[in-house]
Parts: C-alpha cells; structure tokens; sequence
C-alpha cells in the first residue's frame, strides 16, 4: 500500500470521526429544544390575572393590527403601563422584578401579520431591530417553535448588560413569530428573562422555566 | 513517537475535549452530546461558573474543532508530495464554510455567524501555522544531528 493511500484512508477515517463529533454536537433536526408544547407550569396554584385584549383600547398602529387574545399572568407580576399606548409596539407587557427592582422575567405581545411563509424574513427583521436595543446583543437559535397549539418561528438571543444595580447580568430572550391566517392577525411573543432569576440558568430555560410557562399555556387567541 | 503523541494530544486532542467541555458545561442541554451525559452536568452548571461571553461559547468550540482537524490534517500529511495535501488539509475550513453557508441558505439547522466563519479562518490559519513551524524545527534539528 503506498504512503498517499494510507494517509488518504487516514484522511478519511478521521474526517468521518471529526464530522460524527460535529453531529453530536449540533441541533437535531427537528428542533426539538424549539418546540414548545409548554410544560406544565412548576407552580399551577399561583395566584393569577387575566389579560384580554379584546377588552382593552388601543391607539395608532396597536389598533390597525389589533388582535384579540388573552393569557393568565401571576398576580405578583406587574404590568407595564406605558405598553398597549402611544408608540408602543406592544399590546401588552408583563414583567416579574425582584424587591430591587430588577427584572427577572417578562412577557410582552406585540403586533404581526405576517404569513407563515414569511417567517424566516420577518424573524431576521425583528432580530434587526432588537440588536439595537441590548448590549453585546448575539442571536444564538433560530427555527420552527409551538406555543400551545400554535405553531410559530422562533429566535433566541442572549445580551450582558455591565450596569445594573446588581452589577454585571445576562440577559437572555426568545422571540415567537406566530402568523395570522384569514380569521385573525397574528401576534409577536417576546420573553425575556435575566441571570437575576435563580430558577433560569440560561437561553434554553427562557420560557420552559420560571413563570413564563404559565403565561404560554394559558395563552389564546379568540379566534383559531 | 513520544514527540508525536504530544503534539497530538496538544493539537488535536486537547482543542477537541476543550470545545466539548464547553458545549457540555454551558450549551444547550438539548444537544445529543448533552443527553449522552444526562442531567448530572446541570449540578455543575452556569452558576458557579464565571460569565462567559456568548461570542466564546457559541464560536469558540467550532473554531477548536477546525483547530483540531486541519492540525490532524497537517499531521497525517507532513512530508507528503501529493497533489491531494492542500485539500485535505483544507477540509476543516472547507466543511465550517458549508456548515455555514448551509445554515445560511436553511438547509442545516443552526444560526449562520459571520463571527463563526472569522473564528474557523482563523483557527485554520494558526494550526497551519504551527504545523509549518513545528516541521521546520524538525527540519533544523534533523540537519544539526546529520
């Protein structure tokens, strides 16, 4: 056997040794991590609120691309006012702080009425537009989701922010794109959670952890 | 043969645990390396560790990994006259590169990062590097003992 042909079946042998470890070590397909049919909340006896935007009033562009739908959101969470007004991209806002007013977690449902086909697009322009927003800013995951019973087209990122009372924090998000269809529009859930919470650990816990998941398994849209 | 092994250890070995350990310890728990190993690592988890920017957890361990294979490359192809020597130890920067663009164009799962394919370039260039280094002190100390 000739030298070049040993080294060539070395090549070969760990090439394949090299690309089964990448394997390994990258997602699976079928994003199983992404898909969300959100797990039981850890604490179903939590006192909750209901939100329901069909109740509510919006203004300007909220109310051009209103859509009605509602969740249960801890009663200790607070709401943020100033969501849902003006120049709000959001219809709403839920946010849980700790005693020093730093956020642990929040929820916040903006407007979209994008098509299922446009996912992918609109993901990368709403990630455009939330780099601007968090320092040292890094989309970390992208793909197909489920939220309850509605599939969507997700995108996770996580920021650090040096200033904060508490000193340095992670950040870490999660962005749902879930599309409308010919009976209603469609809706943008944005979660974010930070290193303050001690129940989340990292990008992967943002909405399987902590309090999140009571807010995804009750949410709804009126119309399917 | 002890100088192989070491080198081997240092280049290929070492880059490769390196870049696991960090998947292991503080990537996604959903990864098929993460499963093999069950949940006992979330006990040693992120906490207790000191914050780690994302740009080194996320592109460090690709870049280890083009570290690791184009240095193997280099090592199985050292001394060899082949016209075949440039692409194999090009094909750790070759296969980031598609793994990339793959991603890019959603035909492979993942998030395509310009800071990844910067991280791989990088990674490729130095194991060569190093390789060339290495032979040419080989080289040196061959010619002094002759």
């Amino acid at each position: 056997m000739t030298s070049d042909l040993k080294r060539t079946i070395a090549s070969v042998a760990g090439l394949a040794i090299f690309v089964l470890f990448a394997t390994a070590t990258s997602k699976k397909p079928d994003n199983t991590n992404n898909s969300n049919s959100v797990p039981a909340p850890h604490n179903s006896s939590v006192a909750t609120t209901k939100f329901n935007s069909s109740s509510e009033k919006f203004s300007g562009t909220l109310d051009q691309y209103k859509v009605d739908f509602s969740f249960d959101y801890p009663t200790s969470w607070k709401r943020d006012d100033k969501a849902g007004k003006g120049a709000s991209p959001n219809f709403v806002k839920v946010e849980r702080m700790s005693d020093d007013e730093i956020t642990l977690e929040n929820f916040a449902v903006g407007y979209f009425t994008g098509q299922a086909d446009l996912m992918p697009k609109l993901a990368e322009q709403l990630n455009e537009q939330l780099s601007g927003g968090f320092p040292e800013y890094k989309k970390v995951s992208e793909g197909p989701t489920k939220v309850g019973n509605y599939d969507g087209y997700e995108f996770r990122f996580t920021s650090h922010s040096k200033e904060t009372s508490r000193g340095e924090l992670d950040i870490w998000g999660r962005a749902v794109l879930i599309p409308g269809n010919d009976e209603r529009k469609g809706a943008v859930l944005l979660m974010i959670a930070t290193s303050a919470d001690d129940q989340i650990k990292g990008v992967d816990d943002v909405g399987s952890k902590g309090e999140i998941p009571i807010i995804l398994n009750s949410f709804r849209f009126a119309k399917p | 043969m002890r100088r192989i092994c070491r080198a081997a250890i240092l280049h290929v070995f070492a880059p490769l645990l390196l870049g696991s350990v960090i998947y292991l310890l503080f990537r996604d728990q959903n990864l098929p390396i993460s499963l093999l190993f069950g949940s006992t690592l979330s006990v040693i988890r992120p906490a207790f560790f000191p914050r780690i920017p994302a740009s080194i957890l996320y592109s460090l361990p690709d870049a280890l990994w083009v570290y690791s294979l184009t240095s193997l490359m280099a090592f199985i192809w050292q001394n060899s006259q082949s016209a075949f020597k440039a692409f194999w130890m090009s094909s750790g920067l070759l296969l980031a590169f598609a793994f990339e663009l793959g991603q890019l164009a959603g035909v492979i799962p993942g998030t395509f990062d310009v800071l990844d394919l910067t991280g791989a370039a990088l990674a490729a260039s130095l194991a060569l590097f190093l390789n060339a280094q290495s032979t040419h002190l080989k080289r040196i100390l061959n010619d002094i003992r002759s």
